[in-house]
């Protein structure tokens, strides 16, 4: 975890990349259901969203909050039972992406859109190589012969900082941050305009953690492809992040400049977060916490979804769920208090 | 493998050792004198303690050298031999029949789960496992044969008389093949890698192909090699619902006739049969999982490494 | 607690995902339903199994004999349904005995290391012979009747319950609340009976619904080739090797005694089924 302190260095840090260019990828008004045992979750609930080219969006959430379908409804790989997109428009270069037969979409897939997943442990198949696996997806998306997609293959290993002369291992004789580098390399094989990384660190030590994102960071600059960068870690978003959307119970509760969310005006919950970390510099007893737990999918409260645990819910929040409010541009907050900015975090 | 091929010889012996009854009589007939009962009872060892006769047995198997039946007077492998390619015969085919669509059936079982022809395909293979092989003949036998005229019921003169038969027990592997490959392809569908291939581009033919099969192929394997060795064994009901002269159908008739020692080399011999089976079984899997196939060089590697040294290599 | 402010146990728990199994339901009903048939047989039969009819021999179903009649003249609906008995019997008492006796050897050999390997190679010499093989060889030693090919089918159903409850022990017996109970104090003999017994249960209650389609289908197979109960009695096996000879007209006394046995062994199969999806929703899609 990481501390406030740790996260305003990082905003000086950085230069911010905010260009307002056509959107490389929009969602409008997302639904997407779960049907579990008689039960029905709504794990995407009206999700809007938008990407620029060479944009990086941190999409911070707890776990269960729906950030992981999201990522696969863009694919249109959401398991089907028991998920299925009841509505909304996924766009990616303009075209509705939920509209295209798997047949169309197949080829968007690991071409024009890759992704990369939680556990690396598992998302590798075992009983093929390393480079095999690689080489497969250069061929399904170029006609190449099998020799030159297997050098291709060797240059994407060189590239993520393994030898090529391991083309022929399989996974299980790789360590776990190796493994997640493979499965960068097949992510980024066809250099692919957007990438999605669903938590690519967590299932990592802490240590292993810095190189993976820095790596992950230095490719995506050197190609300029967008990412939509999934985690739970704010220091991870201040590290390689340009805009922060977050979510929660399915929903976008607050989205803008990496600067602006940081910065400007708060949802109470994204207070909740910062207020949650540790500061080195100040002397507290206790650590602050938001109260209550996160709310249960299949019986979702009325109006606001954050209500039940929210310090400002008044009546209209019990009953309406707000809409969202740009009070500064490009900065939007779905609240009907919103609060002022974070006092730990001004530069 | 050696021990349990040890144990199975002294378990069968043993059991034939206790059996009630005079083999002399049993050779000779009833009404043999008892200077001639002597006589063969000294020359077949019958008087000698039981390690004595067990060691015996034992180096004679090694020999290829089974005994001699008491029905006939002739030596038991030659029996097992004149019977035994029947039973091979119809255990590979129906093994093969049974691989090729209960397999199939499989996966395209677990690919269309819940679907019409899922419910379909499971209710077939349900009822192929809980059917008794010999009845189920007898239905085929009742309908092919009786009803529609089309094939014949017994006897084993021409490729025509064994359709029934491997049919029959094909049908039965087909279905507990096709359980286990479906049960099998489906919990291996909802690996994470799975999720990666189609995140590929993959399409699902060549998911199901390349990523689940492939991976599904161990626990397959290992149902195959079971139903192969049931099926040696098993084939004895189906033998004799068809008067198919193989090894199984005679093992039983040696028993109504306390041909003992038919019993032990015939059973014996299947038992043997299924060791090799189990160990052909675990060496394919070296081919099919490389996880395996690493273990077992790192061992090789050690050994090899430790020899070099003694040996005084570098 | 839930709703119904009834505690909800592991048994509750597992009562309830299997119920939503309709088919393994039905399973159950129909092996509830052959077990009081069994019971009742005398009640329900229309006519005495034994006994012998010259007037009415090879009859065809009809009104009067519902499952038509053999060369003897026997109604063979009642025949059936004594033969019910039989195979409950031979079902639950073979696979009873093999899993008292296979689960007990799996509990010492997982417990104590040194009798592992003398039990396990033991099981493996058992495995190693087709089942089928060494039925015939024991009921052939020791003669053909039926209470030796039970004891024969007890043998045989033994070494898978004894590797089942050996897998299940080895994995919980590393589970951390066994050194939880350890650390406080219990002895050997009390983590075995209270901690891990109960949670080495649910692969062996699949094994034993397994174990009883096995000894039924055995048994059936056995005394099909006179190597198990031996005739006049009703056991479906000799039902329908008793009609072998008559498939080409009166095909009834095989077919139908046959689609007992198929109910039997379906419903149980089912049954199993059920269990396995209930007892580790984790296996269930």
């Amino acid at each position: 975890m990481v501390s406030a302190m740790h996260l305003t260095l990082a905003l000086n840090n950085r230069e911010m990349v905010t260009q307002m260019d056509h959107d490389l990828l929009k969602i409008t008004n997302l639904e997407v259901l779960y049907s579990v045992d008689d039960d029905l979750v709504r794990a995407v609930n009206s999700v809007s969203l938008k990407l620029q080219d060479k944009e990086t969006l941190g999409l911070v959430g707890e776990t269960g909050a729906g950030k992981t379908t999201l990522a696969l409804s863009i694919l249109g790989i959401v398991p089907n039972p028991p998920g299925k997109v009841v509505a909304g428009s996924v766009e990616y270069e303009g075209i509705d992406l939920l509209k295209l037969s798997d047949r169309q979409l197949r080829r968007y897939r690991g071409k024009e859109i890759a992704m990369i997943f939680q556990d690396p442990m598992t998302s590798l198949n075992p009983v093929l190589t390393v480079g095999d696996q690689i080489s497969e997806v250069i061929r399904l998306h170029n006609k190449v012969s099998q020799s030159d997609a297997s050098s291709q293959a060797k240059n994407m290993l060189e590239l993520v900082g393994i030898q090529s002369s391991r083309y022929g291992d399989y996974p299980h004789e790789f360590s776990g941050g190796m493994k997640q580098r493979v499965i960068i390399a097949i992510a980024l094989a066809c250099n692919p305009k957007l990438l999605i990384a669903d938590e690519p660190t967590t299932a990592l030590d802490v240590t292993i953690q810095m190189q993976i994102l820095d790596l992950m960071n230095k490719l995506k600059k050197e190609r300029d492809s967008a990412m939509l960068l999934i985690t739970h870690d704010l220091g991870v978003v201040a590290e390689v992040c340009d805009s922060v959307a977050i979510m929660y119970a399915g929903e976008i509760i607050e989205q803008g400049s990496l600067k602006d969310v940081f910065e400007g005006e708060s949802h109470p919950y994204k207070l909740g977060l910062f207020n949650s970390l540790p500061d080195i510099d100040s002397d507290v007893e206790r650590l602050e916490s938001i109260p209550g737990i996160a709310p249960d999918p299949t019986k979702l409260p009325k109006g606001c979804k954050f209500h039940p645990r929210c310090k400002y819910c008044t009546e209209v929040c019990v009953s309406i769920n707000p809409e969202f409010i740009e009070r500064t541009f490009g900065h939007f907050i779905k609240c009907w208090h919103i609060q002022p900015p974070n006092r730990g975090n001004t530069v | 493998m050696i021990p349990i091929l040890f144990g199975v010889v002294v378990i069968i012996f043993t059991l034939m050792y206790v059996t009630p009854g005079d083999p002399a009589i049993a050779i000779l007939g009833e009404n043999a004198t008892p200077e001639a009962i002597q006589d063969i009872q000294n020359k077949l060892g019958l008087n000698d303690p039981y390690l004595v006769r067990l060691t015996k047995y034992f180096l004679g198997v090694f020999k290829g050298d089974f005994g001699i039946s008491y029905r006939t007077g002739r030596p038991v492998f030659e029996e097992i031999m004149a019977r035994y390619p029947n039973t091979l015969i119809l255990t590979f085919s129906s093994v093969v029949l049974g691989v090729l669509i209960g397999v199939t059936a499989g996966i395209i079982s677990a690919v269309r789960q819940y679907s019409l022809l899922d419910k379909l395909l499971t209710s077939f293979s349900l009822f192929g496992v809980s059917a008794p092989s010999f009845w189920l003949a007898m239905v085929l036998v009742l309908f092919f044969s009786v009803k529609l005229q089309w094939l014949p019921a017994t006897g084993s003169y021409g490729l025509k008389y064994w359709v029934l038969p491997v049919f029959t027990l094909g049908l039965q592997a087909s279905a507990s093949i096709m359980r286990m490959t479906r049960s099998s392809m489906l919990e291996v569908i909802r690996q994470d890698y799975i999720r990666t291939s189609k995140a590929k581009g993959q399409s699902n033919f060549m998911t199901i192909m390349r990523h689940a099969f492939k991976n599904a192929q161990v626990p397959i394997l290992t149902i195959i090699g079971i139903r192969i060795t049931h099926f040696l064994a098993g084939a004895v009901l189906v033998e004799t619902v068809f008067s198919i002269p193989g090894l199984g159908a005679f093992i039983i008739s040696s028993v109504n006739f306390k041909d003992y020692p038919v019993v032990q080399g015939g059973v014996l011999w299947i038992a043997l049969n299924c060791i090799v089976i189990t160990l052909i079984v675990d060496i394919l899997y070296c081919f099919v999982d490389p996880r395996i196939k690493s273990a077992f060089s790192k061992k090789k590697k050690r050994i090899i490494a430790t020899s070099v040294e003694k040996v005084g290599g570098r | 607690m839930n709703s119904d402010g009834k505690k909800n146990t592991p048994l509750r728990e597992v009562w309830k995902r299997f119920k939503r199994n309709k088919l393994a339901l039905g399973g159950l009903i129909v092996l509830v339903f052959l077990i009081v048939v069994g019971v009742f047989a005398p009640y329900i039969t229309p006519y005495d199994y034994a006994a012998q009819d010259y007037t009415s021999r090879l009859i065809y179903p009809n009104a009067q004999h519902w499952f038509g009649t053999d060369n003897f003249g026997r109604d063979i609906f009642s025949r059936v349904i004594f033969g019910t008995r039989y195979t409950l019997f031979i079902g639950l008492v073979c696979t009873t005995a093999a899993a008292l006796v296979g689960c007990a050897l799996g509990l010492f050999a997982a417990f104590f290391s040194k009798l592992d390997n003398v039990i396990m190679r033991l099981m493996d010499v058992l495995i190693g012979m087709p089942a089928m093989l060494l039925c015939i060889s024991i009921v052939a030693a020791l003669g053909s009747n039926m209470r030796n090919m039970m004891i024969a089918l007890s043998v045989t159903a033994m070494p898978n319950f004894a590797r089942v409850m050996r897998a299940q022990v080895l994995t919980v017996r590393d589970q951390e609340f066994i050194e939880a109970a350890r650390s406080i104090g219990a002895s050997n003999s009390r983590i075995m009976i209270k901690h891990i017994v109960p949670n080495s249960l649910a692969p062996v209650i699949v094994q034993f619904t397994l174990g009883v389609v096995n000894a039924i289908l055995m048994s059936a197979s056995l005394s099909f080739v006179g190597m198990g109960v031996q005739p006049p009695n009703p056991e479906w096996g000799l039902l329908i090797s008793a009609g072998r000879a008559y498939l080409r007209s009166e095909w009834y006394m095989c077919i139908l005694p046959g689609l007992a046995i198929v109910i039997t062994t379906f419903a149980l199969n089912l049954l199993g089924d059920g269990l396995r999806d209930a007892l580790d929703p984790r296996l269930k899609q």
